[in-house]
């Protein structure tokens, strides 16, 4: 039905000898909201290095678009759509809350100029609710509402692909349903596609529609959330540790 | 008229002078390797030395292979009170302050010789005579140099590979946490590691008055300075060893230069090889910037 | 960055204007202005790159120097015709040659090293002074190592009461009119796309590129605009003393001075180099009477504590002090 957003081609990356992406295989359709899980060091943030760039490749080709971006530096690809938010966050700490999030507006296509870019930024942070905060110091947040500045930071460029590294790790479920909601709500507003990483897929479960399992740098799996959660193999390499 | 034995002899003399250039750099690389901070003041620990050297001649008629031991200890002590003094107190902040305050520092000495011993060039000739090679005259003090240079080098080499405090230094350089979690004092190995970078850079500066007698004033650490950088970015920066390797090929391109700027007849071929270091550490940065040597 | 950074300009715009009618108005303080002018502008310079980036040149007296002697050289030879064109002309080509020269040696210098990080980018650049300096011994250009002198050549071609004119006054206004301009220039820089993304790569440079500002780019920017003000410096700085010598032109004390008034206003900060540079004048001014030749020797040390005890600045200091009232808003 809808078209091919992101596409992967036998991307492999290592480490000193250590095979961190081995082979990956995949495609992220337009407006699909999909999430990434595997245990500790399957190579889940590697694998969103290699998407936003932060370093080359082995070997291996990326697609956005339809255009080869594989040898992009990462300002270029955030500027055609492609936006992160960090597993830690961030943020410019000696920035205000406002700025920080108006950098995030500012360079990308969608947004032409500082005053639009202020605007996207206000609109964004009310979204978040952080807009009581918008003239503190990011570097004065506590850790949940950095976690939402990193949210917020993400979506104001109006991205096409929203990378989400570990957005509810450490929040207390409560909190989970108001972030995954807000990054549902907002992504089917304006057609983005979401890629959400999470070591514990259940917490995630009711808001994407697709599951990839990684496992040491391969992808396992590549289904419904349901039927990966339920397999064997997933089983067995957490050992039961998603039944939290 | 250049010879075969012309271009021989002055590789040999470049060998001499590369191995004491590596052991004028390895105390840089050895200090950003491990504590992450670029001595920016470098070339005025070499000045120190070579000012040791010659008080040592001048008032008590020691030879500079003697002074050099004083000279490291001066450097050592040096970098027990530089870390504990300030470096401590800005490791972990912002890059830009370290610089600064290394860049400070090398001011400073550079002031307080000028200060103490003015800023008129000293010199003085430890006469032992030459030798013959392929019929050129090569003074002995420069091969001596060369030669204590090296086993120096090698000294640190066993130092590191075949001791306690060695294998210490090299876990911190490895992984800095995963060392003090296995029980390694770090802030003692950062201390310590300054020490001994800092006694090898003032040990040089005293043998730097076997190759160059003369011209011994404040400001003489400067080329050192930049010469040191170049090496140390030939070298990969972060590897004593790399740094020491790049010295001797720095000796080598730097004599053989001198050679053909002499016979090309551009200019004074002294302030044009200095040059050439400044745009060779432009093209290494350039083209390699981990390093001509490093895999 | 929005309102405050109005507010302190124009602060700043009056202490500067105050400034500039003690120096026309009372002649007395001729000297002692002089020598503000020319550090409140060479630290402004300065910051203009340092301070928007957080990367250090130390290199960076290079520029001066190049501006000094493309100043010279151009008076040199405009002056050398057998009618000499009309002194603003001179002036003029001077200035524009200065920093065109300035800005091809920082798009050389720039274009490799701004690629690097910390330690690298120092490394890239320490060697530049020692470099230029040698290039012109090495090759004999503009004098070589006996330096260039035009003060004959403006007293012939015009005469004498012109000469002391353009060097004692007009020389001070020009550098003025180079310390304006660096202000004018950090303000459309602040406020635009290019501020932002710096204040975003200096805070984090990995996350800045992430979040798609051009990193490389914009340091090589505000690195080349820094740069040629500070040739154009120069060449004010050529036209106040009429001669250059290469070990003078390239002492490192410039650059030290640089980063000292900077780091002691506040670096990164647009009013800390005004406060820093008249804090160091007056200083200057003091210790050059009374202890000739020995600023350097207190200097350091001085650099030294600062780094280590409060590397923020006055103006960070007061920042601090003030936050969240009127004093803070007042101070960027």
């Amino acid at each position: 039905m809808s078209k091919e957003l992101l596409r992967l081609e036998n991307v492999s990356k290592s480490f000193g000898g250590i095979r961190a992406l081995n082979n990956v295989n995949l495609i992220i359709k337009e407006g699909e909201k999909l999430a990434i899980i595997g245990p500790n060091g399957a190579g889940k943030t590697t694998l969103f290095n290699a998407i936003s760039g932060v370093f080359g490749l082995d070997s291996g080709r990326i697609f956005y678009m339809g255009r080869d971006i594989t040898k992009l530096p990462p300002f270029k690809r955030k500027y055609l759509g492609i936006s992160r938010a960090f597993q830690i966050p961030r943020p410019f700490a000696g920035m205000t809350v406002l700025d920080n999030v108006v950098v995030g507006a500012l360079f990308s296509r969608d947004i032409k100029d500082i005053k639009e870019a202020r605007v996207r930024a206000e609109e964004i942070l009310s979204l978040v609710g952080l807009h009581s905060k918008k003239d503190e110091l990011a570097v004065n947040l506590t850790s949940p509402e950095k976690k939402l500045l990193e949210l917020a930071r993400a979506l104001a460029p109006k991205p096409k692909l929203l990378l989400l590294d570990e957005i509810v790790a450490g929040i207390p479920p409560a909190e989970v349903d108001k972030i995954m909601g807000l990054v549902v709500r907002i992504s089917e507003q304006e057609n983005i596609s979401v890629v959400a990483l999470v070591e514990h897929v259940m917490r995630v479960l009711k808001y994407v529609e697709r599951a990839v399992f990684l496992h040491e740098g391969r992808v396992m799996m590549d289904d419904t959330p349901d039927k990966v959660l339920n397999s064997e193999v997933v089983k067995d390499i957490y050992l039961g540790k998603v039944y939290e | 008229m250049v010879t075969a034995e012309y271009v021989i002899f002055v590789t040999i003399a470049g060998v001499m002078l590369g191995t004491f250039y590596g052991l004028a750099t390895i105390g840089l690389s050895f200090t950003f390797g491990i504590l992450r901070i670029l001595n920016s003041g470098h070339g005025s620990f070499v000045m120190i030395g070579a000012y040791i050297s010659y008080w040592c001649f001048a008032l008590l008629g020691l030879p500079p292979l003697v002074s050099s031991l004083l000279a490291f200890a001066v450097g050592f002590f040096m970098g027990f009170a530089l870390y504990h003094g300030l470096i401590s107190r800005v490791l972990g902040g912002p890059e830009l302050i370290s610089l600064v305050l290394m860049f400070a520092f090398g001011i400073f000495l550079q002031e307080v010789a000028k200060f103490s011993w003015s800023a008129s060039p000293r010199g003085f000739t430890w006469g032992l005579g030459s030798i013959n090679i392929f019929g050129y005259e090569y003074p002995l003090t420069r091969l001596i140099g060369g030669v204590v240079s090296a086993v120096i080098v090698l000294v640190l080499y066993v130092f590191l590979f075949r001791t306690k405090s060695g294998n210490a230094i090299r876990s911190v350089v490895e992984d800095p946490e995963g060392a003090a979690l296995c029980g390694v004092n770090v802030s003692r190995v950062y201390a310590l590691s300054l020490a001994i970078a800092l006694g090898l850079t003032v040990a040089s500066g005293a043998l730097s008055t076997l190759f160059v007698s003369g011209g011994i004033e404040p400001y003489m650490g400067d080329p050192y300075t930049t010469r040191a950088f170049a090496i140390a970015v030939l070298g990969g920066l972060t590897s004593p060893f790399g740094s020491f390797l790049a010295g001797l090929l720095f000796g080598i391109i730097e004599n053989l230069s001198y050679m053909l700027l002499s016979l090309a007849n551009v200019g004074n071929p002294f302030s044009m090889t200095r040059f050439l270091t400044f745009a060779m550490i432009l093209l290494v940065l350039l083209i390699r910037p981990q390093g001509l040597l490093k895999r | 960055m929005d309102i405050r950074t109005h507010r302190s300009l124009i602060i700043l715009f009056l202490v500067s204007l105050i400034l500039l009618f003690v120096r026309v108005g009372i002649p007395e303080t001729r000297q002692i202005l002089s020598i503000l002018f020319f550090y409140i502008a060479l630290s402004e310079v300065f910051n203009l790159f340092t301070g928007l980036t957080l990367y250090v040149c130390f290199g960076y007296v290079a520029f001066v120097a190049l501006g000094m002697y493309g100043g010279g050289a151009t008076i040199k030879y405009l002056l050398s015709a057998s009618s000499p064109p009309p002194l603003a002309v001179v002036l003029a080509c001077a200035f524009a040659v200065a920093g065109i020269l300035a800005l091809i040696l920082a798009l050389a210098v720039g274009w490799i090293s701004v690629r690097l990080k910390g330690a690298y980018f120092a490394i890239a650049t320490i060697g530049l002074n020692e470099g230029l300096k040698n290039l012109i011994e090495g090759t004999g250009i503009w004098g070589g190592s006996s330096g260039l002198v035009i003060a004959n050549d403006l007293i012939q071609s015009y005469n004498y009461d012109t000469f002391i004119f353009v060097t004692s006054e007009l020389a001070d206004y020009l550098i003025f009119t180079v310390y304006a301009v660096t202000i004018l220039c950090i303000y459309l820089v602040i406020k635009s796309r290019l501020g932002y993304g710096l204040a975003a790569l200096r805070e984090d440079e990995e996350a800045a590129n992430v979040m798609g500002v051009n990193v490389v780019r914009y340091k090589l920017i505000v690195f080349v605009i820094s740069a040629t003000l500070a040739g154009m410096l120069g060449a004010g700085k050529m036209i106040k003393d009429v001669a250059i010598y290469p070990p003078q032109a390239f002492a490192v004390s410039y650059t030290v001075e640089a980063i000292v008034i900077s780091m002691l206003g506040g670096l990164g900060t647009v009013t800390g180099p005004v406060i820093g540079g008249l804090i160091y004048g007056v200083l200057k001014y003091v210790l050059t009477v009374s202890f000739p030749g020995l600023q350097l020797l207190a200097l350091a040390p001085a650099l030294m504590a600062m780094c280590v005890m409060f590397p923020y600045g006055i103006v960070g200091w007061l920042r601090r002090r003030f936050k969240g009232s009127k004093i803070e808003s007042l101070l960027i």
